[in-house]
């Protein structure tokens, strides 16, 4: 089954990273899938383009391990929308994944530049 | 995951449009006319329905889905196709049927354990007898008890005996039926408690309490299972008893008739158990249970120590060296086993030929429908996927097979019950039960598998070559199938072969005497006569039965077709040897009815009676073996031992007979005058001049009007009586007989299945081959000699299959070697002659075929 691909010039999430920046954007507070695309898409200054696909996956399958919940409510412009929310178990895997993000990006930083990476 | 609640689908498009809503709105918000905004947000978002799709996919169990489509389509095949599926239900169903049949047979026979708590620790207790040659011996009290106080590795030992009686009550004519006498200990041994009332305490053992137990049958069948019956008292051989309690109708022990228990005190050997020579009267039978967690090997290793030690101690014992400890399952069923595992292995074979003819339509059927295949593939269906759907197809046709093979098998199951012989233990209680249910289901898995796997597999590989190279592809695995289904139809026709003539083999043995026209009835004095009375009473009874019209003689003998050696025999001026022979007491015209001839010297006259020197007749080889190269008449021998008997002179010798069972050497005989030595038993004969059975009634009413008193016995043809001796050989000859011509009708239908699809494959060929001169025989000849090559190839791999399998038949066989070379020359020509039959149709349709149709198809 053929799927989208992201346009070239931007860049494709790495893999795994998705969950991540979900689970950190809905730390902030309930979202609907659209208000997520886009506020992973502002606060990365559109340097990451959301497949939606994948998103709507990544969504079902965060549902799924129970680390959101998701509800039918009415949003800011007045539609209805499925707004997704952290629970307990999310925010936990929240801290821990973010931990876990910086070691690795750190780690690789060191690797690419030696010289500059100090913290 | 597929336990959480599915998402329906129209809650997620619903989230989809509400997405693109939203995104549509923050368009418009940066300026975009709304008709521009909507599409620019459908751009955005990429392929709506791809996504739904996916998001669809990850949610459910994807497996199930799948197989769930398979089904479907398999099932509007199966019902598009009406005659194919037909044709591949039945012949399933055939072969499952008779599998789950068996199964149940087995299943009931020798896997349902015995009702009795923990019966896998309960075993017999053996004493082997070497003077009768018996392994499995009856075992003297005094040894029993000794077994008992000696042994440690078990946790209860008991002890039983069985008789005959004469129940008297008033309601209902009197009826000779079996009962046991057992202790106290005997109830909680086995771990059984009466339905109503209860079993009787060691206080009544020890005070021979005239108490009885009912079989759960009796119960019904004489007292209409009424709760009353308690306390009411039974009449046997007119003693009366109180019964107390009646078993469960599960309670079938010790023997498959046990209708009363009783306590073994009352037995009169009980009382005579202290008299003289004890541990040589071996009458009883002793019943243990093993202590938990003590293995069956120390168990026999510690009672090979008892019986050395009790040998060493008591001289009697020299001839009981051993004592064997049996499961009482394998006691049960240990004869039937073998039998059953033959039956079994025999279906089984049925239903892997059934499985390869089935393979075969398949395949014919893949080739039939390439195109579809083809196009499948080309819109993307991977090879797995056909494969699946192949399997989920055949999967179908064998669940519907199954379904109607357990039909077929509850059928074949009351047929069974009911043509069985009497000998098979708990056959009755055969039927389909959750474990034949699920052994069908795991036998239709495994038919699905078998039947479809090899045509899945070829699916996908050949589909993607060149249509002719499917065809010659194709056609290489059939053959290979069809010479498989030749070989195992080899391997049943060959087992079938040999029981079959070692059941000819015993027809044709001669008995001895003349079976045919001969009545016999047991008739049993039992108590109150003496000795004098019960002489005059058979000789009144001859008498009488002799006037009888359509009567031709009539004689009496202590046992017709059962006897048992004597433990040791002198004869004059040597020592005792044992075993000694067998011993029958006769009276009147006994050989003269039985149609055995006097070889030598006299019959008995009535100058024999009590009082005069005592004489014997042998039979031929008793002379033989005693009295090699002499003269056997004038000799004189006796039976020694507690009451030893007179000096006795043999007076006669006449021809053996087969008294054991034809299967059976003939052993030395001894017969005398039953006016020098009265029994209170005998069997009565009678030679008739017509159908015995047609005065069978008159000499019964005969019997009872000299006496009332005597029970009533069935009067039966001695020619029923043999058959009943060879029924459970032929009952297990016939189904063999039946599954391998089921077999063989399977084989002939593969093979006449596969010419004829290589004769539809090859008319262009044969077209040509005619068009250039071919004759009629010439394609004929083609035809059939592929046929029969492949026939040929599958009777070689049978041939050499069959030899290494049935030696595991060789117990069964009677005159026959397991490679018996008759056997082994019939099964492959009777097997080579139905594939020529089966394939001269196709053969001859191949030969008239009209060259220029053929070319035309072209």
């Amino acid at each position: 089954m053929p799927s989208r691909r992201p346009d070239r010039d931007k860049e494709a999430l790495l893999q795994g990273t998705l969950d991540l920046l979900i689970l950190q954007t809905l730390g902030l507070g309930p979202r609907h899938g659209q208000g997520i695309a886009r506020s992973i898409q502002q606060q990365s200054e559109d340097v990451f383009l959301v497949d939606h696909g994948s998103l709507y996956l990544a969504l079902q399958r965060l549902e799924a391990k129970s680390w959101v919940k998701a509800d039918w409510g009415i949003s800011e412009n007045n539609r209805r929308a499925r707004f997704y929310t952290l629970t307990a178990k999310g925010r936990s895997q929240l801290v821990h994944k973010t931990g876990q993000w910086r070691r690795v990006s750190n780690a690789i930083a060191r690797i690419l530049a030696p010289g500059e990476a100090q913290g | 995951m597929f336990w959480r609640k599915k998402r329906p689908w129209g809650d997620f498009a619903e989230e989809v449009e509400s997405h693109l809503a939203h995104e549509a709105d923050q368009l418009q918000d940066t300026g975009a006319a709304p008709t521009n905004a909507s599409a620019g947000a459908r751009r955005t978002f990429g392929n709506a329905t791809s996504i739904q799709e996916e998001v669809y996919r990850r949610s459910r169990v994807w497996l199930w889905d799948q197989f769930s489509r398979d089904l479907r389509h398999a099932l509007r095949l199966f019902w598009k196709r009406p005659g194919f599926s037909a044709v591949v239900v039945l012949t399933l169903a055939l072969g499952i049927g008779a599998n789950s049949a068996i199964f149940s047979v087995i299943n009931a026979v020798l896997l349902r354990p015995l009702p009795y708590r923990a019966p896998d620790r309960l075993a017999m207790l053996w004493s082997e007898d070497s003077a009768h040659g018996l392994k499995e011996g009856h075992v003297s009290l005094l040894n029993f008890a000794d077994w008992k106080s000696r042994s440690r590795t078990f946790e209860d030992m008991t002890v039983f005996i069985g008789q005959t009686f004469l129940l008297g009550n008033a309601e209902g004519p009197p009826e000779r039926m079996r009962e046991a006498r057992v202790p106290a200990n005997f109830f909680p041994l086995l771990g059984v408690e009466p339905v109503i009332g209860r079993v009787f305490s060691v206080d009544e053992e020890r005070q021979r309490a005239s108490v009885a137990i009912l079989s759960y049958g009796l119960w019904q069948r004489r007292f209409g299972g009424s709760p009353n019956v308690l306390g009411l008292d039974i009449v046997k051989d007119g003693r009366k008893s109180r019964i107390i309690g009646v078993m469960p109708a599960s309670f079938q022990f010790p023997f498959p008739d046990t209708q009363v228990l009783e306590p073994i005190t009352t037995h009169p050997y009980w009382a005579a158990r202290d008299r003289n020579n004890p541990r040589s009267a071996s009458d009883w039978y002793v019943l243990g249970r093993i202590r938990v967690g003590v293995p069956w090997k120390s168990v026999q290793s510690e009672m090979n120590g008892i019986a050395r030690q009790l040998q060493a101690e008591y001289a009697e014992n020299r001839n009981r060296p051993e004592i064997h400890v049996v499961p009482l399952s394998t006691q049960t069923t240990g004869r039937v086993q073998l039998s059953l595992a033959v039956l079994f292995g025999a279906v089984f074979l049925m239903l892997l030929i059934a499985c390869i003819n089935v393979a075969n339509l398949l395949l014919a059927r893949g080739s039939a429908r390439e195109r579809e295949f083809s196009v499948r593939r080309a819109l993307g269906a991977g090879r797995g996927r056909l494969a699946a759907q192949l399997l989920t197809e055949s999967l179908v046709l064998s669940v519907a097979g199954g379904l109607l093979g357990l039909v077929l098998a509850a059928a074949a199951l009351r047929a069974l019950i009911v043509f069985a012989p009497a000998g098979i233990p708990r056959l009755a209680e055969a039927w389909i039960d959750p474990a034949v249910v699920l052994f069908t289901l795991l036998v239709s898995l495994f038919t699905a598998i078998v039947s479809g796997l090899w045509p899945a597999l070829r699916t996908g590989t050949a589909v993607s070559r060149s249509r002719q190279w499917t065809t010659m592809a194709n056609r290489g695995v059939r053959n290979v199938l069809v010479v498989g289904e030749f070989s195992m139809a080899l391997i049943l026709l060959a087992s079938a072969g040999l029981l079959v003539r070692s059941f000819l083999l015993l027809q044709n043995v001669d008995p001895g005497f003349r079976p045919d026209k001969l009545l016999v009835m047991r008739i049993d004095l039992h108590v109150g006569r003496t000795a004098a009375q019960q002489v005059q009473y058979f000789r009144d009874a001859i008498e009488h039965i002799q006037t009888l019209p359509g009567v031709v003689s009539v004689g009496a003998i202590s046992g017709f077709l059962r006897s048992d050696p004597e433990d040791a025999v002198q004869v004059e001026g040597r020592a005792p040897q044992q075993p000694g022979p067998s011993d029958d007491l006769i009276a009147g015209a006994y050989f003269e009815t039985a149609g055995i001839p006097l070889l030598k010297g006299r019959f008995f006259t009535d100058q024999d009676r009590e009082g005069s020197p005592a004489v014997a007749i042998i039979n031929e080889t008793m002379a033989r073996r005693y009295w090699p190269g002499e003269d056997a008449i004038g000799q004189r021998f006796r039976f020694p031992g507690g009451q030893s008997s007179p000096w006795t002179t043999v007076v006669g010798i006449t021809g053996d007979m087969h008294r054991q069972g034809l299967e059976i050497q003939v052993v030395p005989q001894v017969f005398r005058p039953d006016a020098q030595q009265p029994e209170d038993m005998l069997e009565v004969i009678v030679r008739t001049a017509g159908d015995p059975r047609a005065i069978a009634a008159s000499v019964q009413s005969e019997i009872q009007s000299l006496d009332k008193s005597v029970a009533k016995f069935q009067v039966t043809t001695v020619e029923q009586q043999l058959g009943q001796e060879t029924a459970e050989r032929r009952f297990q000859t016939s189904l063999i007989g039946l599954f391998s011509l089921a077999a063989l009708v399977l084989s002939a239908i593969g093979i006449y299945g596969l010419m004829h699809y290589f004769v539809a494959q090859r008319s262009n060929e044969i077209g040509v081959r005619m068009a250039l001169g071919a004759r009629y025989g010439n394609v004929l000849g083609l035809v059939l000699r592929q046929g029969l090559l492949l026939a040929g190839a599958g009777v070689v791999v049978g041939i050499f299959g069959a030899l290494a399998l049935t030696r595991l038949l060789s117990t069964l066989l009677f005159q026959v070697t397991p490679t018996d070379p008759v056997t082994f020359a019939a099964a492959p020509a009777i097997l080579l002659g139905v594939a020529a039959l089966a394939c001269w149709i196709p053969a001859r349709r191949a030969a008239s075929l009209d060259p220029v149709r053929a070319l035309r198809q072209e």
